[in-house]
């Protein structure tokens, strides 16, 4: 197990190397830099040819791409993701503070998604075809099918304006004293939004996973040794049915961080996706490669938990050495 | 094959630590940041500050990307540099609200003497930190740090080149200092002018808040530039990062960037202390987020809100609006090189713009379409007089004819993007243009807006973008020609010189109006509309005055007596 996980781990960094010569290309290809990006329009009459090729030399934006990859990449290997162009902060206390603000709504998002995804598509196996299910199964794909924003749009009027429970978005309320009541609110709205989709696709893999395991033989034979129906769906049925759910899960946190381009900015919430797209219309070279490398990062890892919690909901898989 | 041990680490317990390590860093995220050791809590400082009226005011304003620090020297359009900066420094002069009158702010009072400009600096002013604020600080300011060869040379110096006495030497690195700065004493400092500019000098100075020498100058000069990792040193330092140190009402107290300014009053403001609590600066970057937070009560003040959400805010009960557009308007660049030449096809392409249609039907009446670059009531100047170009299609086509346009020509447009927003506008001016024979295209440069506006010859024949003019006339003489889209001829630059040394604020309008008559005639830019500003202020905010404008150093809030109704 433990020479499967090293090996997983050594994996990661061809990996990521091949991710980011894709990206730095795709990056540095694009039209524009960051100093096109930087100027007011109504600043553009005062500057020169010469100014804009002085500019370009002073920000690195005149060497060959290889050139700055490389620059980019001795520099990345040593832990130092650059400057933002855009921040003048170094890109790693940007992602991190971009992080530390998404966080807590990724998990918030994820667990609830897989708290409520999974408990619906349970009592929705449990009652196939009834009019619950029917409810449910509309629920699901409302999640699937109607965009992210929209529900968050949604949240606001409803729960925030309307109902005034929460916040419209931001971190904080600005003015009052730094409190976890008043963080936690924030987080709400744009967690539920982001949980919504993955919930509907949970409720649906786990009610057609569970209702293929409920007809199994070893079913009735748990029944017929006079299992309560508690202890043979949640011990007998749902463990079998959960590995294509763990599949799900592993992959839900790279959609998430794809959601939160559009959520953060409805919210107003300034995180990872807010970040990259600041970064995006900026031009930020350095700041775009750092969000690519974390999220990255994070697709890798959460692929390799997925493939952990395999061997935790079934025993019989084992990662074999050698 | 390596088993699984379980005998450390059972599935169940796997299981249950997995899940409380999730929701631990949920509480560990969501878990407030510990409050600086010996600063009061809000609510205590609010009761020990019972004289004052307080409360917490939230300032709303659009903003899609970050703005990097707090240093305020950089003068670039935009709401750190209009709204942000005002609150914590100040410049030598301020003008009124509807830029009729200039005021005194850190100078009490100046005086010209043919090419020499002297200010008689306020005295007891102090910069945050305590230290006292002297005519040293003005003289490091403008002629240190703002021409310096090191700090970025599109920014600012170009305002004085030329115009102070060796300014241009300096920032070319020609010289050790600017030779036109001199400082008498603490309290008085002189500017010696290459010519004797009155108003367009005032109005100059409007774009530079002034900085503390004492914080800055500890900074090496030769780290001011950009280093090798491409960062500007100065951007760099704590005072940009954190402190924003200056002589204004208001002190940073948390800096997030893209997140939020927070400020707390200024005890010593010779100015008075501020009544309110606390004011946070929350940039939206999506104007609908900005409008939600405004209808929920959130947001107290918003500025620059987007037009199509105006009838929202009208149906509010708990908000004012007020509609104060600043000194730009949205107008076509044309480019002369091309098919521009004549004026009666510039003329032609004018008069075929239903300039009411587009004020009713895309600025949903806010704005009023725009004939010609100044506005009724600007500067006092009733533009009654002014050459308008009210629509006239049946004109238009028989000057485009009598100019020589090519029918079977495709006029190219061009712009930075096609943005949503922006998108029915132009699908309008397309028709208008389409049905008096123009054929329209466009061309987008996207990313490569400022790469090809510097890199001439243009292949389209004409520009969209926005045209701001001077707050004064003053300022509207000395900024209307430009070195690559002159709205002038040779003509109208002769009257520029002219009118720039005028000194008499009558003489200044009425040369203001002339020369917005021939510019007018000539079209070399085709106005639209103006730039609209929609503000919207919650009616628990209570104060003298409130008027939020888009413009450099205007007094538009009453920053000393605004306060938040409980």
């Amino acid at each position: 197990m433990s020479t499967y996980i090293l090996r997983r781990i050594l994996l990661v960094f061809p990996l990521l190397l091949g991710v980011t010569i894709i990206n730095y290309t795709i990056f540095a290809l694009a039209p524009g830099d960051p100093l096109s990006a930087m100027i007011d329009p109504l600043e553009l009459n005062s500057m020169t040819e010469e100014d804009v090729r002085e500019a370009k030399e002073a920000l690195g934006l005149n060497k060959p791409i290889p050139v700055r990859y490389l620059l980019w990449l001795s520099q990345a290997i040593r832990g130092n993701l650059g400057y933002s162009i855009w921040f003048n902060t170094p890109v790693f206390d940007v992602m991190l503070r971009a992080l530390g603000n998404s966080m807590p709504v990724m998990i918030f998002a994820l667990m609830t998604s897989t708290i409520a995804g999974i408990a619906l598509g349970i009592v929705s196996a449990l009652k196939p075809y009834s009019l619950l299910d029917s409810v449910l199964t509309t629920f699901a794909f409302a999640g699937v099918a109607v965009p992210g924003f929209f529900f968050a749009l949604l949240l606001i009027y409803a729960v925030a304006i309307r109902m005034d429970l929460l916040p419209t978005g931001g971190v904080t309320t600005p003015g009052l004293d730094p409190s976890f009541g008043d963080r936690l609110a924030h987080i709400i709205l744009p967690g539920l939004a982001l949980a919504y989709e993955t919930t509907g696709s949970l409720l649906r893999y786990t009610r057609s996973s569970l209702l293929e395991v409920l007809s199994q033989d070893y079913m009735t034979t748990a029944r017929a040794k006079g299992l309560v129906e508690r202890i043979v769906v949640l011990r007998h049925g749902l463990r079998n049915a959960l590995l294509p759910i763990i599949t799900i899960l592993g992959l839900r946190l790279p959609f998430l961080f794809g959601g939160a381009v559009l959520i953060e900015t409805v919210f107003n919430y300034p995180g990872v996706g807010l970040t990259m797209v600041q970064a995006a219309n900026m031009r930020d070279y350095p700041l775009m490669m750092g969000g690519v490398l974390l999220t990255a990062i994070l697709v890798l890892l959460s692929n390799l938990l997925a493939d952990l919690f395999y061997t935790v909901a079934d025993p019989r898989i084992r990662y074999e050495e050698g | 094959m390596q088993r699984f041990d379980t005998r450390n680490l059972s599935r169940r317990n796997f299981l249950k630590g997995s899940a409380l390590a999730a929701a631990g860093g949920v509480l560990a995220a969501c878990a407030p940041a510990a409050a600086p050791a010996g600063e009061p809590a809000a609510s205590d400082e609010a009761a020990m500050e019972s004289d004052r009226m307080g409360g917490t005011l939230v300032f709303g304003y659009p903003q899609k990307t970050s703005y990097q620090d707090l240093l305020a020297m950089e003068h670039n359009a935009g709401n750190r540099r209009y709204y942000l900066v005002g609150l914590t420094h100040n410049c030598l002069v301020n003008i009124s609200a509807d830029y009729t009158t200039w005021l005194p702010e850190l100078a009490e009072s100046w005086d010209f003497d043919g090419n020499d400009a002297t200010f008689n600096l306020r005295q007891g002013v102090k910069w945050h930190d305590g230290e006292p604020f002297t005519s040293a600080d003005v003289e490091f300011t403008i002629g240190r740090l703002v021409g310096h060869p090191n700090v970025n040379q599109w920014n600012g110096v170009r305002h004085f080149k030329g115009i102070i006495e060796g300014m241009t030497e300096f920032s070319e690195g020609e010289a050790d200092a600017v030779t036109g700065i001199s400082a008498p004493d603490d309290h008085t400092i002189v500017f010696h002018m290459t010519n004797p500019y009155r108003a367009a000098f005032l109005e100059k100075l409007l774009n530079f808040p002034i900085m503390p020498k004492h914080l800055l100058s500890q900074y090496p000069e030769e780290q001011w530039g950009i280093d090798e990792q491409g960062q500007q040193g100065l951007k760099n330092t704590p005072y940009a990062k954190e402190q924003g140190i200056g002589t204004g009402p208001f002190k940073v107290s948390n800096y997030i960037p893209d997140q939020i300014v927070e400020y707390e009053p200024f005890d010593d403001y010779w100015g008075g202390k501020p009544q309110l609590d606390k004011l946070a600066f929350v940039p939206y970057t999506d104007q609908l987020a900005m409008a939600a937070a405004v209808e929920k009560g959130e947001c107290h003040i918003a500025i620059r809100t987007p037009q199509s959400e105006y009838e929202r805010f009208q149906a509010m009960d708990h908000v004012d609006i007020l509609l104060n557009h600043g000194p730009s308007a949205f107008a076509w660049y044309h480019n002369l090189r091309y098919v521009l030449n004549d004026k009666r096809v510039r003329q032609g392409l004018s008069l075929a713009l239903d300039r009411e249609q587009i004020a009713k039907d895309f600025f949903f009446g806010t704005v009023e379409g725009a004939k010609a670059p100044l506005w009724y009531g600007d500067y006092g100047i009733s533009p009654d007089s002014a050459k308008w170009y009210e629509y006239n299609p049946e004109k238009a086509r028989q000057l485009l004819e009598e100019g020589g346009w090519d029918f079977d020509y495709t006029f190219r447009l061009g712009m930075s993007s096609l943005s949503a927003t922006y998108e029915p506008l132009y699908a309008m001016l397309r028709e208008m243009w389409d049905a008096v024979g123009v054929k329209t295209e466009f061309h987008v440069m996207a990313a490569e807006y400022t790469n090809i506006l510097n890199n001439p010859p243009h292949d389209f024949d004409t520009l969209f973008s926005g045209y701001g003019w001077g707050l004064t006339p003053g300022g509207f003489i000395h900024n209307f020609t430009d070195p690559r889209w002159g709205d002038v001829d040779e003509q109208g630059v002769s009257m520029i010189d002219e009118l720039i040394l005028v000194d008499d604020p009558e003489e200044l309008r009425e040369g203001a109006l002339r020369l917005q008559e021939y510019a007018a005639d000539l079209q070399r830019h085709c106005v639209i509309a103006q730039v609209p500003g929609i503000h919207v202020i919650n009616k628990r905010v209570q104060s003298g005055s409130v008027v939020p404008v888009y413009g450099p150093r205007t007094n538009w809030i009453d920053w000393v007596n605004v306060y938040m109704d409980a």
